[in-house]
């Protein structure tokens, strides 16, 4: 019981989503269209988005790689060429000789050797700006520069430096310092990158000094400064043991207001991370230099590239819309191409429901609206006929019931009868007079029929009773009459004054041109399903052209009883349909048999 | 040829429709990237040549890529010309910038401008010297109490706590001068230093420090310790320890790092000098007009800290950067 409860509950509930009202075809068709265009666009917009976004990021990735790549390649060439300044300071025979020497033996030679040497290094030094200073440090106490009129700084002596020691523990590797201020020089404060490295004796058993290369800090400075990534990114560099060698916001770092990933990047062993930091994504990138264990890192604000994602989205946004507008309009236009011929062939139905049949749609397509109208014209057309024809049934009624009433008061009768009596009264016949004045009275009043058109065969058999009674006496000796009418079909009905037409035919047309008596028989009887009415006469009878004229002759040009009989048949014909109506059957100087068929009419 | 114009007609309603979308989304988009904050700087003065003011432009110049401000720094000729400041800000108002970030030249003769500044709806900053107002957003500085206190304990470290210790300050009256003392008073305090002679004021000339200094150590010759409260008052003082040959002997606090400074620290003529951040008040200046700007709220008075330097770490790697600004130029 509750399952088949809870299964009406849910038709019903599926019922209000299984149809959603959309009314007309129209919107159904533009509705449809554009849910399937959007599923489409979205799945396009989507999967395109995704493969263009994807390629942004790698490309952003590769070109902050390629951008890292060219710094340590710069670089290294700068610390590759303070390397092979200190090999060449190394295989140069005056300065080893000079710092080979114990103690100053002889001055004038000294000077000689400090004056040489320092012009090398001069050389080496205006060759390229890049690099501020060669010194080296004799373990003899010897000191000597690119400058010959400088004086050390007391209070900062070389050995102390840590340049200076790390070159004394290496033993003959070229070191490279991170950048710091070169202060071993009475009032200097550069910043550089010391390369440094202990010099020993050709066979490699005497150490003799140190000497010390410095690369200008503003070249590794300005290259780093120059390069760009995106608006805020920036790149920065820390030596191995995570000292800065470079970055931007150095001082900010330093005070704790930016903090820097250094031990991330330091312990990091892939060359590139994504990082959260308070709402900004960053993408570090990290190359480390062969040469120093120097790390150089990209930083990239995935935000800035998120921006052009962004800008990808709303493309695709916009062009989504773009298309969806443009799919709403199509769908209206095809939609109402195919409804409003079906909305005017409904207007048309409308009007045609009101009763205006002159409507015609034109819809001149070739499709099935096209086809439906076309029905639609035809239909409106042969209706618009039916009805005509209707009309002029209905008109042609009504005159032949008119005539019928013609027929029944002819005046030419009644005076001839009206005569007949006069000539009677005069005669004193009163009898007589009785008999046709009583007759004639009686088919007046059977004629009337209280108004009404279809009557029973009996009242009308007493009608045409009435008739014939008045011609007998009228025609005294040449009109018999006979009526043999079956019992059993006098009460059921047909239309009145059908018989005396006929009559009046036989009488005129039949016996009144034969010499002798003449006899017009009257019979009725039932003839399978229908009532079959005959009016026999014996008299000159009518060739079958004369029949012809009955029923054809145009109404204006006949006069007398040809109208009737004609419309008598017509009278039929309209009221009961073809299946019925009058016949005639003649021989000449025989007679003639007019047979009426008529319904069964209870 | 009804549908035809119809369909013409849903094209055309259709691409200007999308016409309007890409006009309103460019516009949308380029609104995003590029907005544009102005901020304007004024400096006490653009060339007296000190360097502290090179650091505190490279800071702002840091400050303004990263936040994707648009920055113009203006300033007087000379520090004294207060008058001439007025002016300035007087035609930054008219420009209408986001943001003025201002070194106020003095503490209450700027305070209508920074109303003016106010009530022309322009977010303001001062950095370094503060004013005699509420109305900045933030006052970014060093905490000059703070740092002297430093200099007070650093002091203390050097001398006997019995000793006799004099002051040297440079303008009687002046925020920096009142507060530095004020610190260094406490910091002696809280080491239990209690012999401190009457403030000596140098008038911000070095000359004049010397010759007070030298007249000082002559008069009290069991002076044990000077502490000197910005840059000129501590080279004059330096310089007459020196040609006392007192130098180790008198020690020496001082303020500020120039390189002149640093020389006497490694020629044991300065002991110590406490180092504000230049480089962190423009960053940080710049920083938090961008910050008022877009609504945040923000801290009234900002801290950029200090530290003392002494002959042991000067060439820490944190030390190196403050007193030997690499400053490209």
């Amino acid at each position: 019981m509750g399952e088949i409860k809870l299964n009406g509950m849910l038709e019903k509930k599926l019922g209000v989503f299984k149809r959603p009202s959309f009314k007309s075809i129209q919107s159904s068709i533009a509705v449809a269209f554009s849910c399937l265009i959007i599923a489409i666009i979205l799945v396009m917009a989507f999967l395109s988005y995704r493969l263009n976004s994807d390629s942004v990021e790698n490309n952003s990735q590769e070109y902050t790689y390629q951008l890292i790549e060219q710094v340590n390649t710069n670089i290294e060439s700068y610390i590759n060429y303070m390397e092979n300044i200190s090999s060449m300071v190394l295989d140069n025979y005056d300065i080893r000789e000079y710092l080979s020497q114990e103690s100053e033996l002889d001055r004038e030679k000294n000077e000689l050797q400090e004056q040489k040497i320092s012009a090398l290094f001069k050389s080496i030094i205006n060759a390229r700006k890049d690099i501020s200073s060669i010194m080296i440090f004799g373990y003899n106490g010897k000191f000597i520069s690119n400058r010959r009129n400088i004086k050390l700084n007391e209070n900062n002596a070389p050995k102390n430096q840590s340049w200076y020691k790390k070159a004394v523990e290496a033993g003959g590797r070229a070191v490279v310092s991170s950048s710091h201020v070169q202060n071993v020089i009475e009032d200097e404060y550069r910043w550089v990158v010391s390369l440094s490295r202990e010099l020993t004796s050709a066979d490699g058993k005497n150490k003799l000094g140190v000497i010390n290369v410095d690369l200008n800090y503003s070249v590794i400075n300005n290259m780093c400064n120059k390069i760009k990534l995106g608006k805020k990114g920036y790149i920065f560099i820390v030596d191995n043991e995570g000292n800065i060698v470079y970055h931007p916001q150095q001082q900010l770092v330093y005070s704790n207001i930016k903090t820097e990933q250094i031990d991330r990047v330091l312990k990091s062993t892939s060359s590139s991370f994504i990082l959260n930091e308070g709402g900004q994504k960053k993408m570090y990138t990290i190359k480390e230099l062969s040469q120093t264990g120097w790390k150089i890192v990209g930083v990239a604000y995935v935000d800035e590239l998120v921006a052009n994602k962004r800008t990808i989205q709303a493309y695709y946004l916009l062009g989504g819309i773009g298309f969806l507008v443009l799919t709403i309009i199509l769908s209206i236009v095809i939609s109402s191409r195919i409804s409003k011929p079906v909305k005017r062939l409904e207007a048309s139905m409308k009007e045609v429901e009101k009763g205006n049949f002159n409507i015609q749609v034109d819809i001149a397509s070739s499709n099935e609206i096209g086809e439906l109208s076309r029905a639609f014209n035809i239909m409106t057309s042969e209706i618009k006929e039916l009805i005509k024809q209707n009309m002029k049934e209905q008109e042609l009624k009504r005159k032949s019931e008119l005539k019928a009433l013609q027929a029944q008061i002819n005046p030419h009768f009644l005076y001839n009868t009206l005569d007949s009596i006069i000539w009677m009264a005069e005669s004193k016949k009163s009898e007589e007079v009785i008999l046709m004045a009583s007759a004639l009275a009686k088919l007046f009043r059977l004629s009337l029929s209280k108004g009404e058109e279809i009557i029973t065969i009996g009242t009308e058999i007493e009608h045409i009773k009435s008739y014939l009674t008045i011609q007998q006496m009228r025609y005294r000796n040449k009109l018999d009459f006979e009526i043999d009418v079956d019992e059993d079909i006098r009460q059921n009905k047909i239309l009145k004054i059908i018989l005396q037409p006929l009559v009046e035919n036989a009488i005129y047309h039949g016996i009144k041109n034969k010499a002798e008596v003449g006899t017009v028989k009257i019979k009725g009887k039932r003839d399978g399903d229908r009532i079959l009415l005959q009016v026999i006469d014996n008299g000159a009878g009518m060739t079958p052209e004369e029949i012809e004229t009955i029923f054809n002759k145009k109404e204006s040009s006949v006069r007398g009883s040809g109208v009737g009989v004609r419309n008598v048949n017509e009278r039929i014909k309209l009221y009961f349909g073809d299946d019925y109506g009058l016949s005639f059957e003649s021989e000449i100087d025989r007679g003639t048999v007019a047979n009426l068929r008529l319904p069964v009419m209870e | 040829m009804k549908h035809t114009i119809k369909i013409a007609l849903a094209v055309l309603i259709a691409v200007s429709i999308i016409t309007a979308g890409v006009i309103v989304f460019k516009s949308v988009i380029s609104k995003g990237a590029e907005q544009n904050i102005r901020i304007t700087v004024v400096f006490k003065s653009l060339n007296e040549g000190m360097e502290f003011w090179d650091v505190v432009q490279a800071g702002i110049d840091v400050a303004a890529k990263e936040f994707g401000a648009k920055t113009e720094v203006l300033g007087a000729k000379y520090e004294r010309e207060i008058s001439r400041q007025i002016e300035i800000l007087d035609g930054v108002i008219e420009k209408k910038p986001d943001a003025i970030v201002l070194v106020a030249a003095d503490y209450n003769q700027l305070v209508p401008s920074v109303k003016k500044i106010k009530s022309a709806g322009i977010k303001l900053i001062t950095i370094d010297s503060g004013i005699n107002s509420d109305l900045p957003e933030s006052f970014i500085a060093t905490d000059n109490v703070q740092a002297g206190v430093k200099a007070g304990l650093e002091m203390a470290k050097l001398v006997d706590k019995d000793s006799e210790v004099a002051i040297l300050s440079h303008v009687k009256g002046t925020a920096t001068a009142i507060e530095r003392e004020q610190g260094v008073r406490k910091g002696l305090a809280q080491s239990k230093i209690t012999r401190i002679e009457d403030t000596l004021f140098s008038e911000n000339n070095q000359e004049k420090a010397t010759s007070i200094i030298k007249q000082l150590l002559y008069d009290k010759p069991q002076t044990a310790g000077i502490v000197c409260l910005n840059e000129t008052s501590t080279l004059g003082a330096a310089r007459a320890i020196k040609e006392l040959n007192l130098a180790g002997k008198v020690k020496l606090v001082g303020f500020d790092g120039s390189i002149n400074e640093v020389k006497l620290i490694e020629k044991g003529v300065i002991q110590a000098t406490v180092v504000q951040k230049p480089f962190n008040m423009g960053y940080t200046g710049i920083e938090m007009a961008v910050r008022s700007i877009k609504g945040e709220k923000i801290k009234k008075r900002i801290d950029t800290g200090s530290v003392i330097v002494t002959k042991n770490n000067i060439y820490s790697p944190e030390n190196e950067k403050l007193l030997f600004p690499f400053v490209d130029k």
